[in-house]
């Protein structure tokens, strides 16, 4: 137990990106048959640290040592030869294909052969079916099969290049609990055959069952590596989230009347039973993981999607069916998760984007006077301050952050008194989030109603009133005044606390 | 400070580049205005001018309503069929019971229903518009071919012949009904609401629905303008030719697509104008026209539509990605 040798060793990684330092001066190693749980907060870097050692991403500085040995991991296929494989969280695998081929895709047993040899296709991918334990045909379609079985067959492949180091980012995050203990007694076999893991994963629980080791990232930087002994949930939660208090950037501001109350909200498979209420000149977070409804809940309120039993009161106006076209009668405005999705006309100009969702309140007859659209335009091109030669150049060739601020100046233009952002910062450089958390201040002292969805915790503990926390499509707890606290929120979100 | 310098010198050097590309699809024609009026000096007379122009006229109407369809990344295959079926149900009308004006309205009133149908089609049950679309231009072709079962109606009245042979002072008919079109096209574009929902619908469907627009009616309403503008741009056709037979407008689809793009409308929506089809529609006659005044076999004639269409397109297709090229290095963040 104590005489392990380091199998693989990071010296110094540092990853920069636009306007963020993803990893800072990051060293840590992984000892051979040790299952090493990288644990953080989202946008802590454990994914970035994961990929640069599966070769999709290079370090900016540092290096990586292999039996002491320092080597260069330039893409995948180097990984795959060092024997690093790679589980993704989003399956990365070809869903048109079947099972055997996506499991023998970049494989080429003959490198010549160009003519596929199906029966030994099937039995080589029938060995490595049973190595995860997975009993399928090999001739199905990836995409036919469900998500957990989509996932064995992502590890099966990437067994299948024998790999020394595997890595799992997340691969838990859709498995039950019977498919995630079948996943780890595969890992512990992996383990015992002298294999090392590294594991990320959201759910602390898992970790204690399974790590042998833990190494804590926060903002880019590494917090504490120790073995699991060491560690309790409190105290992992606490080194996850740092020593941060409630900062608010909040002024006093007089909250009033309701203006948006969701009574029993469900749909099937995506979210149940969910209240709410939001009112005039409050800022309201949702906060939860990635996957536990939180977006599908803003689009089903803003009637993008449809919702299976409940209603939406406006303004105590009760609605059992919305759409976006009743939605901005409403007074209400959706600034997407994507924005290039559902936000933008991308080939438009500035103007032709902003006056877009309030063209049939402005023109009713169905005329457009050219100057009563530029002068409305220009106001919010000031205000938002939406730098460009051009007003007329494609909104394509703005930066984020100026495309975030014309989404919603749009929203703006339409009179909207009932905000829903979801992740309002995503991928913005770090002056027009700022900007932007600015922006979404003011409209609360003008009296707007604002729901927040942001993964960034920090954004909603500065900036929210009240905050919803999501888990598993369900509302699992409300916090106000002093409970905003990242600590409390991280334990309702990841479920630390009912579970201890 | 030099190197702000030199930024703002390139700029101005790219802004004669895009302007270049602009005016690109002017050069052409120019060009072969100028070939033919060298090389041919009938080309230069009145009549002639006259000729090119009514004939441009009902390929503009036709490629006016295709200009809508493409805007919103659909196509219209049916257009042809249309023209066919609506000018024989108006043929048969005129010719037994000498009823001008139920026949046009009623050639009119099917052309649009046929594209309703289409939208429907396309919008509600969201079946492809090229498949959609071609399928309905067999359908009305055969619908067309079991109507005339080989009959032709020839030798209209005077008052129909009008529409399509006469003209008002210098000015023949198509050339008014022409700029009637484009009028009212160019209106509905630039300062309609609906005009400009086809733009938002072009570029981004979903964004479009989040917006508060009901893209299903806009793109019914598209398809439903495209069946009555080739239903007139038909009727023209037929008062002009003065015979209705069942292959009437055969592969005009062809010749209204390639008026709009080559006029330089994005085949991928939301990129275009009305004016564009005009530029499109005289490029192509003017094309057809010189080839006959310069004597060049109609064996070889549809090979060089074919092979300048294709030459023009990847020449405009080259440019912009040239200009976003530029435009995404003057990008500043």
């Amino acid at each position: 137990m104590h005489n392990k040798r380091t199998v693989i060793e990071m010296r110094n990684i540092t990853k920069v990106f636009p306007g963020v330092r993803a990893l800072d001066n990051v060293s840590f190693y992984v000892k051979e048959m040790q299952i090493h749980a990288l644990v953080g907060e989202n946008g802590a870097g454990k994914s970035t640290l994961a990929k640069i050692l599966a070769g999709i991403q290079n370090q900016d500085h540092g290096d990586i040592l292999l039996d002491g040995k320092i080597i260069d991991i330039h893409n995948s296929r180097s990984a795959q030869k060092l024997g690093i494989g790679m589980v993704f969280q989003e399956i990365s695998l070809i869903p048109t294909l079947s099972v055997a081929q996506n499991l023998l895709l970049a494989h080429e047993p003959d490198l010549f052969n160009i003519i596929v040899n199906k029966n030994r296709l099937l039995s080589e991918a029938n060995i490595y079916l049973s190595k995860v334990g997975l009993k399928i045909d090999p001739n199905r379609k990836l995409q036919d099969l469900g998500i957990a079985e989509q996932q064995l067959v992502a590890l099966a492949r990437a067994l299948s290049f024998q790999p020394r180091i595997l890595i799992l980012d997340e691969t838990t995050s859709s498995l039950t609990s019977k498919e995630t203990n079948h996943l780890f007694s595969i890992l512990k076999t992996f383990k015992s055959n002298g294999g090392s893991v590294i594991y990320i994963s959201h759910r602390l629980n898992e970790i204690f069952e399974i790590a042998d080791h833990i190494t804590v990232l926060k903002d880019g930087l590494l917090i504490d590596s120790d073995s699991v002994e060491k560690f309790t949930i409190d105290l992992l939660v606490q080194k996850m989230v740092g020593q941060k208090i409630k900062k608010s950037v909040r002024r006093n501001i007089s909250i009033n009347n309701e203006v948006l109350r969701i009574n029993n909200l469900s749909l099937r498979g995506l979210f149940n039973d969910v209240n709410m209420f939001l009112k005039e000149g409050e800022i309201v977070g949702i906060a939860g993981l990635v996957g536990s409804g939180r977006t599908e809940i803003a689009e089903a309120i803003f009637g993008i999607r449809s919702f299976d039993t409940g209603n939406i009161e406006v303004y105590g106006k009760s609605q059992r069916k919305v759409n976006p076209i009743l939605s901005i009668k409403n007074r209400m405005g959706f600034i997407p998760e994507n924005r290039h999705l559902h936000g933008l006309c991308l080939g438009l100009s500035i103007q032709k984007n902003i006056i877009m969702a309030s063209l049939k309140r402005l023109f009713p007859k169905g005329f457009i006077f050219p100057k009563q659209e530029k002068e409305t335009t220009q106001r919010f091109i000031e205000k938002f301050s939406i730098s460009s030669q051009s007003k007329s150049r494609p909104v394509r060739f703005l930066s984020g952050g100026n495309q975030q601020k014309v989404v919603m100046a749009k929203w703006l233009c339409s009179e909207s008194k009932i905000f829903i952002f979801d992740e309002p910062t995503r991928g913005i450089d770090v002056k027009s989030k700022s900007e932007i958390h600015q922006l979404i201040n003011q409209l609360t002292i003008s009296g707007a109603g604002i729901l927040l969805i942001s993964s960034e915790l920090p954004e909603i503990i500065s900036l929210c009133d009240r905050v919803y926390v999501m888990k598993e499509g369900k509302i699992v707890a409300e916090c106000c005044g002093n409970d905003i606290q990242e600590r409390n929120i991280l334990n309702y979100m990841l479920g630390a606390n009912n579970e201890v | 400070m030099v190197k702000d310098k030199g930024l703002v010198h390139l700029r101005k050097q790219n802004v004669k580049i895009i302007g270049l590309f602009k005016a690109g699809r002017f050069i052409f024609p120019l060009l072969l205005l100028i070939i033919l009026a060298i090389l041919q000096p009938s080309f230069l007379t009145m009549s002639n001018f006259v000729n090119i122009l009514r004939q441009s006229s009902i390929l503009f109407i036709l490629a006016a309503g295709q200009t809508l369809v493409i805007l919103t990344e659909g196509i219209d295959l049916s257009i042809g069929s249309i023209i066919g079926f609506t000018a024989c149900m108006a043929g048969s009308l005129v010719i037994n019971d000498g009823n001008n004006v139920i026949g046009i309205f009623l050639a009119i009133i099917l052309g649009m229903l046929i594209g309703l149908i289409n939208g429907y089609i396309i919008s509600h049950i969201r079946v492809p518009a090229f498949v959609t679309t071609y399928g309905m231009q067999i359908l009305i072709r055969g619908l067309t071919i079991a109507f005339m079962k080989g009959d032709v109606f020839w030798g209209f009245n005077d008052s129909f012949r009008f529409i399509g042979a006469g003209s008002i002072g210098a000015i023949p008919m198509p050339i008014i009904i022409g700029v009637l079109v484009l009028i009212i096209f160019y209106f509905l574009l630039n300062y309609s609401t609906f005009g400009q929902s086809i733009y938002y619908l072009g570029n981004n469907r979903n964004a479009t629905k989040v917006s508060g627009f009901k893209i299903r009616k806009i793109e019914t309403i598209v398809y439903a303008i495209s069946g009555l503008v080739a239903s007139i741009g038909g009727l023209l056709y037929l008062s002009r030719l003065n015979s209705a037979e069942a292959s009437l407008g055969t592969g005009f689809e062809m010749d209204a697509i390639a008026a709009v793009v080559l006029g330089g409308t994005s085949f991928f929506g939301a990129e275009g104008k009305i004016e564009n089809a005009i530029i499109g529609s005289i490029t192509i006659t003017l094309l057809k026209n010189a080839m006959n005044l310069l004597g060049i076999s109609s064996y070889w004639q549809p090979f060089i539509i074919g092979l300048l269409i294709v030459v023009i397109i990847a020449n405009e297709r080259a440019f912009e990605k040239l200009r976003n090229l530029i435009l995404v290095r003057e990008r500043v963040n």
